[in-house]
Protein backbone atom coordinates (compact mmCIF):
# COMPACT_ATOMS: atom_id res chain seq x y z
CA UNK A 1 0.00 0.00 0.00
CA UNK A 2 1.50 3.39 -0.87
CA UNK A 3 2.18 6.30 1.73
CA UNK A 4 -0.93 8.07 0.02
CA UNK A 5 -3.17 4.90 0.14
CA UNK A 6 -2.10 4.70 3.58
CA UNK A 7 -3.37 8.17 4.67
CA UNK A 8 -6.84 8.02 2.55
CA UNK A 9 -6.90 4.35 4.49
CA UNK A 10 -6.22 5.89 7.97
CA UNK A 11 -9.07 8.93 7.28
CA UNK A 12 -11.80 7.07 6.53
CA UNK A 13 -11.67 4.70 9.78
CA UNK A 14 -10.87 7.67 11.60
CA UNK A 15 -14.27 9.05 10.94
CA UNK A 16 -16.54 7.90 13.82
CA UNK A 17 -19.38 5.50 13.54
CA UNK A 18 -22.03 8.93 13.58
CA UNK A 19 -20.47 10.29 10.85
CA UNK A 20 -20.34 7.08 8.58
CA UNK A 21 -23.73 6.81 9.69
CA UNK A 22 -24.37 10.44 8.46
CA UNK A 23 -22.22 10.23 5.06
CA UNK A 24 -24.94 6.65 4.51
CA UNK A 25 -27.87 8.83 5.33
CA UNK A 26 -26.95 10.73 2.42
CA UNK A 27 -27.35 7.75 -0.31
CA UNK A 28 -30.11 7.90 -2.58
CA UNK A 29 -33.14 6.41 -0.86
CA UNK A 30 -33.31 3.21 -3.08
CA UNK A 31 -32.60 0.72 -0.93
CA UNK A 32 -30.33 -1.19 -3.29
CA UNK A 33 -27.67 1.87 -2.86
CA UNK A 34 -27.51 1.27 1.07
CA UNK A 35 -27.92 -2.68 0.46
CA UNK A 36 -24.19 -2.46 -1.87
CA UNK A 37 -23.02 -0.04 0.72
CA UNK A 38 -23.49 -2.43 3.34
CA UNK A 39 -21.15 -5.06 1.66
CA UNK A 40 -18.07 -2.53 1.59
CA UNK A 41 -16.99 -3.88 5.03
CA UNK A 42 -18.15 -4.93 8.66
CA UNK A 43 -18.36 -1.59 9.59
CA UNK A 44 -20.67 -0.65 7.37
CA UNK A 45 -23.12 -2.99 7.55
CA UNK A 46 -22.91 -3.32 11.21
CA UNK A 47 -24.07 0.61 10.75
CA UNK A 48 -26.92 0.06 8.19
CA UNK A 49 -28.27 -3.12 9.95
CA UNK A 50 -28.91 -0.95 13.08
CA UNK A 51 -32.51 -0.20 14.19
CA UNK A 52 -31.32 3.24 15.09
CA UNK A 53 -29.88 3.46 11.15
CA UNK A 54 -33.25 2.69 9.69
CA UNK A 55 -35.24 4.89 12.21
CA UNK A 56 -32.94 7.43 10.17
CA UNK A 57 -33.09 6.86 7.02
CA UNK A 58 -36.65 7.19 7.56
CA UNK A 59 -36.59 10.58 9.41
CA UNK A 60 -33.84 11.43 6.32
CA UNK A 61 -35.81 10.75 3.44
CA UNK A 62 -39.68 10.79 4.72
CA UNK A 63 -41.51 9.33 2.46
CA UNK A 64 -40.03 5.80 1.64
CA UNK A 65 -39.59 5.59 -2.27
CA UNK A 66 -41.53 3.84 -4.50
CA UNK A 67 -40.47 0.60 -5.61
CA UNK A 68 -43.05 -0.46 -7.90
CA UNK A 69 -47.30 -1.16 -8.18
CA UNK A 70 -49.09 -4.19 -8.53
CA UNK A 71 -50.41 -4.30 -12.01
CA UNK A 72 -53.80 -6.35 -12.61
CA UNK A 73 -53.51 -7.57 -15.41
CA UNK A 74 -56.26 -10.24 -16.93
CA UNK A 75 -56.66 -11.40 -13.64
CA UNK A 76 -53.39 -12.04 -12.95
CA UNK A 77 -51.53 -9.37 -10.39
CA UNK A 78 -48.08 -8.57 -11.79
CA UNK A 79 -45.38 -6.94 -10.07
CA UNK A 80 -44.28 -3.74 -11.80
CA UNK A 81 -40.51 -2.03 -10.49
CA UNK A 82 -40.89 1.59 -10.89
CA UNK A 83 -37.23 1.89 -11.94
CA UNK A 84 -35.94 -1.63 -11.19
CA UNK A 85 -32.86 -1.51 -9.94
CA UNK A 86 -31.55 2.20 -9.95
CA UNK A 87 -29.61 3.30 -13.04
CA UNK A 88 -31.17 0.84 -15.29
CA UNK A 89 -33.82 3.26 -16.55
CA UNK A 90 -32.63 6.19 -15.67
CA UNK A 91 -31.52 8.49 -17.54
CA UNK A 92 -28.74 11.13 -16.36
CA UNK A 93 -29.88 13.55 -18.65
CA UNK A 94 -29.36 17.46 -18.43
CA UNK A 95 -27.68 18.51 -16.29
CA UNK A 96 -29.13 21.45 -14.37
CA UNK A 97 -25.85 22.62 -12.38
CA UNK A 98 -23.13 20.41 -12.11
CA UNK A 99 -25.10 18.37 -8.72
CA UNK A 100 -27.29 15.80 -10.80
CA UNK A 101 -29.68 14.89 -13.86
CA UNK A 102 -32.84 13.86 -14.14
CA UNK A 103 -34.81 11.26 -14.06
CA UNK A 104 -37.92 10.41 -16.50
CA UNK A 105 -40.75 8.47 -16.29
CA UNK A 106 -43.24 8.08 -19.63
CA UNK A 107 -46.93 7.59 -18.67
CA UNK A 108 -49.25 6.09 -20.74
CA UNK A 109 -51.33 9.46 -21.14
CA UNK A 110 -48.93 10.95 -23.73
CA UNK A 111 -47.08 13.18 -20.61
CA UNK A 112 -43.40 12.55 -19.57
CA UNK A 113 -42.50 13.42 -16.09
CA UNK A 114 -39.35 14.48 -14.89
CA UNK A 115 -37.56 14.93 -11.75
CA UNK A 116 -34.67 16.78 -11.48
CA UNK A 117 -32.64 15.91 -8.23
CA UNK A 118 -30.85 19.70 -8.54
CA UNK A 119 -33.87 21.87 -7.44
CA UNK A 120 -35.86 18.27 -6.45
CA UNK A 121 -38.69 19.72 -8.71
CA UNK A 122 -40.89 17.35 -10.94
CA UNK A 123 -42.42 19.08 -14.16
CA UNK A 124 -44.92 17.24 -16.54
CA UNK A 125 -43.86 17.26 -20.48
CA UNK A 126 -46.51 16.80 -23.41
CA UNK A 127 -44.79 14.49 -25.96
CA UNK A 128 -45.65 15.27 -29.91
CA UNK A 129 -49.08 13.85 -30.78
CA UNK A 130 -47.72 12.16 -33.70
CA UNK A 131 -46.22 9.32 -31.97
CA UNK A 132 -47.82 6.04 -31.32
CA UNK A 133 -48.24 3.97 -27.84
CA UNK A 134 -44.86 2.24 -28.20
CA UNK A 135 -42.37 4.76 -27.27
CA UNK A 136 -39.40 5.36 -25.57
CA UNK A 137 -36.97 7.68 -23.87
CA UNK A 138 -33.57 7.78 -24.70
CA UNK A 139 -30.07 9.58 -24.24
CA UNK A 140 -28.95 11.79 -26.96
CA UNK A 141 -25.29 13.27 -27.67
CA UNK A 142 -24.52 15.60 -25.19
CA UNK A 143 -27.17 14.19 -22.27
CA UNK A 144 -30.25 15.59 -23.84
CA UNK A 145 -33.34 14.16 -23.71
CA UNK A 146 -35.06 12.29 -26.61
CA UNK A 147 -37.71 9.99 -27.58
CA UNK A 148 -37.59 6.91 -30.27
CA UNK A 149 -40.74 5.13 -32.16
CA UNK A 150 -41.51 3.26 -34.56
CA UNK A 151 -43.87 4.06 -37.44
CA UNK A 152 -43.78 2.19 -40.67
CA UNK A 153 -41.07 -0.02 -40.25
CA UNK A 154 -38.93 3.43 -39.72
CA UNK A 155 -37.47 4.25 -35.70
CA UNK A 156 -37.86 7.63 -35.47
CA UNK A 157 -35.76 9.88 -33.14
CA UNK A 158 -36.69 13.20 -31.71
CA UNK A 159 -34.98 15.33 -29.54
CA UNK A 160 -35.84 17.65 -26.96
CA UNK A 161 -34.52 21.17 -28.13
CA UNK A 162 -34.76 24.08 -25.76
CA UNK A 163 -36.50 27.08 -27.50
CA UNK A 164 -34.63 30.47 -28.27
CA UNK A 165 -37.12 32.13 -26.52
CA UNK A 166 -36.81 31.23 -23.01
CA UNK A 167 -34.94 28.63 -21.29
CA UNK A 168 -37.78 27.27 -19.61
CA UNK A 169 -39.36 26.31 -22.56
CA UNK A 170 -38.71 23.47 -25.55
CA UNK A 171 -39.84 21.76 -28.41
CA UNK A 172 -39.42 18.27 -29.94
CA UNK A 173 -37.90 18.64 -32.87
CA UNK A 174 -37.39 14.96 -35.17
CA UNK A 175 -33.79 14.08 -35.44
CA UNK A 176 -33.53 11.41 -37.42
CA UNK A 177 -35.27 8.65 -39.15
CA UNK A 178 -33.84 5.24 -40.07
CA UNK A 179 -35.08 2.98 -41.95
CA UNK A 180 -34.99 -0.17 -40.59
CA UNK A 181 -35.96 -2.81 -43.47
CA UNK A 182 -33.25 -1.33 -45.56
CA UNK A 183 -30.60 -2.57 -42.67
CA UNK A 184 -33.08 -5.58 -42.00
CA UNK A 185 -35.62 -6.84 -44.54
CA UNK A 186 -38.56 -7.92 -43.33
CA UNK A 187 -40.60 -9.99 -45.77
CA UNK A 188 -43.79 -10.20 -45.68
CA UNK A 189 -45.42 -13.62 -44.53
CA UNK A 190 -47.48 -15.73 -47.04
CA UNK A 191 -47.24 -19.53 -45.97
CA UNK A 192 -50.15 -21.25 -45.65
CA UNK A 193 -52.87 -19.64 -43.02
CA UNK A 194 -49.79 -17.43 -41.68
CA UNK A 195 -50.51 -14.34 -43.69
CA UNK A 196 -48.75 -11.13 -41.40
CA UNK A 197 -46.52 -8.94 -41.36
CA UNK A 198 -42.94 -8.98 -38.93
CA UNK A 199 -44.33 -6.57 -35.88
CA UNK A 200 -41.26 -4.37 -34.95
CA UNK A 201 -41.26 -2.76 -31.38
CA UNK A 202 -37.91 -1.52 -29.35
CA UNK A 203 -37.01 -3.32 -26.04
CA UNK A 204 -34.66 -1.73 -25.31
CA UNK A 205 -32.01 0.54 -25.77
CA UNK A 206 -28.22 -0.04 -24.70
CA UNK A 207 -26.70 1.99 -22.29
CA UNK A 208 -24.88 4.86 -24.04
CA UNK A 209 -28.46 4.45 -26.49
CA UNK A 210 -26.62 3.87 -29.77
CA UNK A 211 -27.78 0.44 -30.38
CA UNK A 212 -31.50 -0.16 -30.29
CA UNK A 213 -32.68 -3.60 -29.60
CA UNK A 214 -35.56 -5.48 -31.57
CA UNK A 215 -38.16 -7.46 -31.45
CA UNK A 216 -40.45 -8.86 -33.55
CA UNK A 217 -43.10 -11.12 -34.12
CA UNK A 218 -45.62 -12.70 -36.20
CA UNK A 219 -48.81 -11.18 -36.59
CA UNK A 220 -51.45 -13.70 -38.25
CA UNK A 221 -54.40 -12.37 -40.43
CA UNK A 222 -56.87 -15.58 -41.15
CA UNK B 1 -1.84 39.37 22.51
CA UNK B 2 -4.42 36.98 21.83
CA UNK B 3 -6.18 38.41 25.06
CA UNK B 4 -5.97 42.14 23.55
CA UNK B 5 -7.28 41.26 20.09
CA UNK B 6 -9.79 39.00 21.38
CA UNK B 7 -11.27 42.25 22.97
CA UNK B 8 -10.83 44.42 20.04
CA UNK B 9 -13.97 44.84 17.82
CA UNK B 10 -14.40 45.38 13.98
CA UNK B 11 -15.57 48.20 12.39
CA UNK B 12 -19.54 46.75 11.87
CA UNK B 13 -19.15 46.21 16.26
CA UNK B 14 -18.62 42.76 16.40
CA UNK B 15 -16.28 41.31 18.90
CA UNK B 16 -13.22 39.30 17.72
CA UNK B 17 -12.35 36.29 18.75
CA UNK B 18 -9.15 34.04 17.97
CA UNK B 19 -9.05 30.57 16.97
CA UNK B 20 -5.58 28.30 17.18
CA UNK B 21 -5.02 25.53 14.94
CA UNK B 22 -3.48 22.32 16.59
CA UNK B 23 -0.21 23.46 14.52
CA UNK B 24 -0.22 27.04 16.40
CA UNK B 25 -1.47 29.28 13.55
CA UNK B 26 -4.14 32.31 14.71
CA UNK B 27 -7.49 33.20 13.12
CA UNK B 28 -8.69 36.14 14.02
CA UNK B 29 -12.79 36.07 13.18
CA UNK B 30 -15.88 37.81 14.41
CA UNK B 31 -18.16 36.04 16.88
CA UNK B 32 -21.00 36.53 14.27
CA UNK B 33 -18.39 34.28 11.83
CA UNK B 34 -17.32 31.87 14.84
CA UNK B 35 -20.36 31.06 16.20
CA UNK B 36 -21.94 29.35 13.31
CA UNK B 37 -19.78 26.44 15.07
CA UNK B 38 -22.07 25.26 17.75
CA UNK B 39 -19.08 24.17 19.74
CA UNK B 40 -17.34 27.65 19.83
CA UNK B 41 -21.14 29.51 19.73
CA UNK B 42 -21.61 27.60 23.53
CA UNK B 43 -18.37 28.78 24.39
CA UNK B 44 -19.31 32.56 23.56
CA UNK B 45 -22.16 31.81 25.65
CA UNK B 46 -20.36 31.04 28.14
CA UNK B 47 -17.58 33.54 28.25
CA UNK B 48 -14.43 31.00 28.06
CA UNK B 49 -13.10 32.48 24.37
CA UNK B 50 -10.93 35.41 25.91
CA UNK B 51 -7.57 33.74 25.74
CA UNK B 52 -8.43 32.43 22.07
CA UNK B 53 -10.27 29.40 21.40
CA UNK B 54 -7.46 26.12 20.65
CA UNK B 55 -8.68 23.61 18.67
CA UNK B 56 -6.11 20.60 19.13
CA UNK B 57 -7.62 18.49 17.02
CA UNK B 58 -8.10 20.71 13.26
CA UNK B 59 -4.98 21.49 11.20
CA UNK B 60 -4.13 25.21 10.21
CA UNK B 61 -4.55 23.87 6.62
CA UNK B 62 -8.48 22.39 7.47
CA UNK B 63 -8.94 25.31 9.14
CA UNK B 64 -8.19 27.97 6.72
CA UNK B 65 -10.88 26.26 4.79
CA UNK B 66 -13.21 25.90 7.32
CA UNK B 67 -12.94 30.04 8.82
CA UNK B 68 -13.01 30.54 5.13
CA UNK B 69 -16.29 28.84 4.78
CA UNK B 70 -17.88 30.59 8.10
CA UNK B 71 -16.34 34.02 6.87
CA UNK B 72 -18.69 32.99 3.05
CA UNK B 73 -21.69 31.73 5.51
CA UNK B 74 -21.95 34.59 7.85
CA UNK B 75 -23.53 36.98 5.39
CA UNK B 76 -26.26 34.37 5.19
CA UNK B 77 -28.66 35.87 8.07
CA UNK B 78 -27.58 39.67 7.34
CA UNK B 79 -28.17 39.35 3.65
CA UNK B 80 -31.66 37.88 4.21
CA UNK B 81 -33.64 41.30 4.69
CA UNK B 82 -32.44 42.49 1.07
CA UNK B 83 -33.82 40.55 -1.63
CA UNK B 84 -31.90 41.39 -4.04
CA UNK B 85 -28.53 40.87 -2.23
CA UNK B 86 -30.01 38.12 -0.75
CA UNK B 87 -30.60 36.14 -4.24
CA UNK B 88 -26.59 36.98 -5.53
CA UNK B 89 -25.29 35.89 -2.47
CA UNK B 90 -27.14 32.76 -2.74
CA UNK B 91 -25.41 31.86 -6.13
CA UNK B 92 -22.17 33.09 -4.71
CA UNK B 93 -22.56 30.70 -2.08
CA UNK B 94 -23.66 28.12 -4.06
CA UNK B 95 -20.38 28.50 -6.09
CA UNK B 96 -18.50 28.87 -3.44
CA UNK B 97 -19.55 25.26 -1.79
CA UNK B 98 -19.82 23.52 -5.08
CA UNK B 99 -15.81 24.32 -5.71
CA UNK B 100 -15.01 23.64 -2.23
CA UNK B 101 -16.12 20.05 -1.94
CA UNK B 102 -15.17 19.18 -6.18
CA UNK B 103 -11.94 20.39 -5.14
CA UNK B 104 -11.06 18.21 -2.07
CA UNK B 105 -9.25 14.82 -2.62
CA UNK B 106 -10.26 12.11 -0.04
CA UNK B 107 -7.83 12.81 2.99
CA UNK B 108 -8.36 16.30 3.33
CA UNK B 109 -12.32 16.03 2.67
CA UNK B 110 -12.53 13.44 5.56
CA UNK B 111 -10.07 15.54 7.62
CA UNK B 112 -13.11 18.71 6.80
CA UNK B 113 -15.92 16.06 7.77
CA UNK B 114 -14.01 15.39 11.44
CA UNK B 115 -13.56 19.37 11.78
CA UNK B 116 -17.01 20.21 11.23
CA UNK B 117 -17.92 17.19 13.54
CA UNK B 118 -15.48 18.63 15.99
CA UNK B 119 -16.51 21.94 15.70
CA UNK B 120 -20.15 21.20 14.87
CA UNK B 121 -21.07 23.39 11.69
CA UNK B 122 -24.16 21.43 10.47
CA UNK B 123 -24.42 22.87 7.26
CA UNK B 124 -20.42 22.13 6.19
CA UNK B 125 -20.89 18.63 7.97
CA UNK B 126 -24.07 17.73 5.65
CA UNK B 127 -22.46 19.06 2.58
CA UNK B 128 -19.37 17.10 2.80
CA UNK B 129 -21.26 13.91 4.14
CA UNK B 130 -23.33 14.29 1.04
CA UNK B 131 -20.20 14.56 -1.13
CA UNK B 132 -18.77 11.53 0.14
CA UNK B 133 -21.98 10.04 -0.63
CA UNK B 134 -22.08 11.08 -4.07
CA UNK B 135 -19.06 9.70 -4.59
CA UNK B 136 -20.03 6.54 -3.39
CA UNK B 137 -23.57 6.57 -5.74
CA UNK B 138 -23.56 4.32 -8.71
CA UNK B 139 -20.27 2.49 -7.78
CA UNK B 140 -20.32 -1.06 -7.17
CA UNK B 141 -19.52 -2.59 -3.53
CA UNK B 142 -15.76 -3.16 -5.05
CA UNK B 143 -15.55 0.13 -6.21
CA UNK B 144 -16.33 1.77 -3.39
CA UNK B 145 -13.68 -0.09 -1.11
CA UNK B 146 -11.16 0.82 -3.73
CA UNK B 147 -12.01 4.55 -3.83
CA UNK B 148 -12.12 4.62 0.17
CA UNK B 149 -9.30 2.82 -0.03
CA UNK B 150 -11.09 0.06 2.60
CA UNK B 151 -9.81 -3.54 3.30
CA UNK B 152 -12.92 -5.96 2.66
CA UNK B 153 -12.79 -8.09 5.83
CA UNK B 154 -15.75 -10.22 4.96
CA UNK B 155 -14.76 -13.97 4.27
CA UNK B 156 -16.13 -15.13 0.70
CA UNK B 157 -18.77 -17.12 2.33
CA UNK B 158 -20.20 -14.18 4.73
CA UNK B 159 -20.10 -11.86 1.61
CA UNK B 160 -21.80 -14.91 -0.68
CA UNK B 161 -24.51 -14.70 2.10
CA UNK B 162 -25.20 -11.24 2.67
CA UNK B 163 -25.40 -10.89 -1.39
CA UNK B 164 -27.44 -13.64 -1.79
CA UNK B 165 -30.29 -12.04 1.18
CA UNK B 166 -30.17 -8.58 -0.78
CA UNK B 167 -30.25 -10.22 -4.34
CA UNK B 168 -32.67 -8.57 -5.53
CA UNK B 169 -30.97 -5.28 -4.84
CA UNK B 170 -28.00 -6.16 -7.00
CA UNK B 171 -27.77 -6.59 -10.98
CA UNK B 172 -28.77 -10.08 -11.83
Amino acid sequence: MSAAAEAEAAAVESLPDDVVAEILLCLPPHPSFVSGASLVCKRWLHLIRSPSFLRRVRAFHRTPPVLGFFHNYRDLPSFVPAEGVPGRNRMDGVDDGGTRGSSYWLSYGGLILEFQFGSQSLTLMKRPLEMLADVRLVRLEEDGLGLAFIKDSTLHLWAREVADDGASKWKWIPRRAIELDKFLPMPRVLTGKWCGEMFVSISGFSEDGNVVIRHGYLTSGL
Amino acid sequence: MAAAAAEATTDGGGKMIILISADGKRFEVTEAVASQSQLISNMIEDDCTENGVRLPNVDGDILTMVVDYCNMHAGDAAAAGDTMKASSTEEELKKFDAELVQALENPVLFKLILAANFLNIKSLLDMTCQRVADMMSGKTPEQMRETFSIENDFTPEEEAAIRQENAWAFDD
